[in-house]
């Protein structure tokens, strides 16, 4: 806040001394002088705005494109396929090129919508998203905001995301559309019961909504983590806020909003170019979001501890991995160049031989050893955003392979886990927990 | 009452029993290779079956021209002319014995655009002349270029050339005949 204080006074001093510069007949004068009238606060609140949403641009947006790539391979993977790997090594580029497409499409409004709510409705998803991750802690010093009722404050606001989708079938005038987003409202609405309540139990721990309090809480390493905080109660816990998460942000096996066999797509079936695009950019990064807040409720958050070291190594290796590929990418980039058909089709024909068995071992020892050294490291404000990143992306890779696995839930059967199952399950969780706390008080 | 919980709890059990097992059969495909042919950088041609049939060919040195194709084929897409020639035989491919031949083509012209590919003009082919490539790659710029035609320009004269000396000497022969058949016939008057 300092710094920010601080390139504000330095900007409104510049802004000052130009003005003095101008000559008396320039017509920006006024403009200026309009300017200099603006007080240090305006300016302030300006500058927190934009830095604010450039670190939310910045994180968000590469995190929800990648996750789309991600989100490919796995499931070529697991239907013993590829995926893309077309573009860019390892088809790492393709989700900037399907974001050029979105963009490039026509963005078609049905006749019989109500355009100005149809026009809306992407946004208030993406707004629920992109609020969310505001006071997410990412890392030592590296969170957006951080009030004193996080956890209080990411129920509210991913909330948002219901009326985004009721607002989304609602105005598209499709009966499809319609029928989606009420189902997704539905479920939205019930999933928040046990959602709150698992959420509840970490709360009770530690005695504050802040998620700061509840990364402090679990600094002491392995044991202090929230998910064993409890006994048996936080590790159930776990279990239900990750299950209702899922049907939180409508993925499979809770997908009946966008139920295809039934549905065609949804809430989202009128939707085209950019602003169906918004829809999905807001998807990935809740899938994100559910592994940021089960990180910070449950396991540790960025803290140091030595059961990071796992999530580490995951991570670590497809990071080395994908930097050997793109080391091989350049030359062979630079080969197919040379057959003279232009960039595009060696961008689309370049590639890299897969690594052979000895290497994949060489690149896993390595990785094992860098991230024993990342945690040494990990009190290292870069290296804590790590820790952080690549513990949420396990979680993010866990809901790509249900999803792949699973088949969709009926209705009834969905709202029968929510409301015979979790929701008393969660009630007898919370008594535990409270008795637990009693007894290890005494 | 005690049922009910029984069935309750069952239901949990089920309920992660069934989704570990589904998550173990999908995991287990991580370290599966991939099975996907990336086809236009790797030659597919010599991994298809042996009976593949992709784009026709005819071996015009062991074709006898007796048209049998050009009749089984049921959207007429097989077009033969031919003339006589002299007498020879060629080596049949599927009696391995030799085969008379006495015409020979002076076009054979198969239009791969409208081929269906069904396999019924190979089978009655008695010298295994037309037969079924592993090709299957026929993009042409123009769909007349997919008309094959299979009689070089080189076979065309030398089978004009041969039926016209077949000509000849059939025209000659018949002379003769007639010439022999004349004098038999005053010869006899003669000798009446």
């Amino acid at each position: 806040m300092n710094h920010l204080v601080l390139a504000v006074e330095a900007w409104m001093k510049a802004l000052e001394s130009y003005t003095m510069s101008l000559s008396e007949d320039s017509i920006w004068l006024p403009f200026f002088g309009i300017l200099n009238q603006v007080p240090q606060e305006v300016w302030l609140a300006v500058s927190m705005f934009l830095s604010a949403s450039m670190i939310l641009g910045m994180i968000i947006a590469p995190i929800a494109g990648f996750s789309t790539f991600v989100e490919r391979r796995v499931a070529g993977r697991i239907q013993a396929r590829i995926g893309c790997n077309r573009v860019g090594p390892e088809g790492l580029l393709q989700f900037l090129v399907d974001g050029v497409k979105l963009m490039s499409k026509e963005d078609h409004i049905p006749q019989g919508a109500d355009r100005f709510l149809f026009k809306l409705a992407p946004y208030f998803l993406i707004l629920g998203a992109f609020m969310s991750f505001a006071c997410l802690p990412f890392g030592k010093y590296i969170v957006v905001s951080n009030i004193n009722v996080g956890i209080l404050y990411l129920l509210a606001v991913s909330s948002l995301v219901v009326i985004g989708i009721l607002l989304a079938g609602w105005s598209s005038n499709n009966k499809w559309s319609l029928l989606g987003a009420m189902r997704s409202a539905a479920q939205i609405v019930s999933y928040e019961v046990p959602l709150g309540m698992s959420l509840m139990i970490p709360v009770m721990l530690v005695g504050s909504l802040s998620l700061a309090h509840l990364n402090r809480y679990q600094a002491e390493g392995f044991s202090s983590w929230l998910i064993f905080a409890a006994g048996p109660f936080t590790f159930i816990a776990f279990f239900v806020y990750f299950i209702s998460a899922l049907a939180e942000v409508n993925r499979t096996p809770f997908d009946l909003p966008e139920a295809e066999s039934e549905l065609v797509s949804g809430y989202n079936t009128e939707y085209s170019g950019i602003r169906w695009g918004l829809f999905f950019v807001a998807e990935y990064a809740n899938m994100f979001l559910i592994g940021g807040i089960a990180t910070t409720a449950f396991l540790g958050g960025w803290q140091k501890s030595v059961a990071n070291i796992p999530f580490l190594v995951f991570s670590l290796f497809f990071i080395f991995f994908a930097l050997l590929k793109i080391v091989f990418y350049g030359p062979a980039f630079v080969q197919s160049l040379g057959r003279k058909k232009g960039v595009l089709f060696a961008l689309a024909h370049t590639k890299v031989r897969s690594f052979s068995k000895p290497l994949v071992l060489v690149l896993l020892f390595l990785s094992v050893l860098s991230s024993v050294g990342l945690h040494v490291l990990s009190d290292f404000w870069l290296v804590s955003f790590f820790v952080f990143i690549s513990k949420s992306y396990f979680f993010v890779f866990i809901i790509m392979w249900i999803r792949w696995t699973l088949p969709r839930y009926r209705v009834d059967q969905m709202m029968d886990l929510c409301w015979k199952r979790f929701t008393p399950l969660m009630f007898v969780c919370v008594m535990g927990t409270a008795l637990w706390m009693l007894w290890s008080q005494r | 009452m005690i049922k009910a919980v029984t069935h309750w709890f069952y239901g949990f059990w089920t309920g992660i029993k069934a989704t570990s097992i589904g998550m173990w059969t999908t995991g287990k495909h991580f370290f599966r290779q991939p099975v996907t042919i990336e086809y236009p950088e790797i030659q597919v041609e010599s991994m298809l079956p042996e009976r593949y049939r992709g784009i026709l060919h005819v071996d015009m040195d062991i074709c006898i021209s007796c048209r049998v194709c050009e009749k089984a084929c049921p959207i007429a897409c097989i077009v033969i002319d031919d003339v006589r020639g002299e007498k020879s035989s060629v080596m049949s491919k599927i009696t391995g014995k030799p085969t008379p031949k006495i015409k020979y083509p002076t076009r054979f012209d198969i239009d791969i655009a409208k081929c269906m590919y069904c396999g019924l003009c190979v089978e009655p082919c008695p010298t295994g002349a037309i037969y079924h490539t592993r090709r299957f790659e026929g993009t042409v710029s123009n769909v007349s270029e997919l008309t094959y035609r299979f009689v070089s320009q080189e076979d065309l004269t030398l089978a004009d050339q041969m039926s016209k000396e077949l000509e000849e000497n059939e025209r000659k022969k018949a002379e003769e005949k007639k010439k022999k058949e004349l004098e038999k016939a005053k010869s006899e008057s003669t000798n009446l």
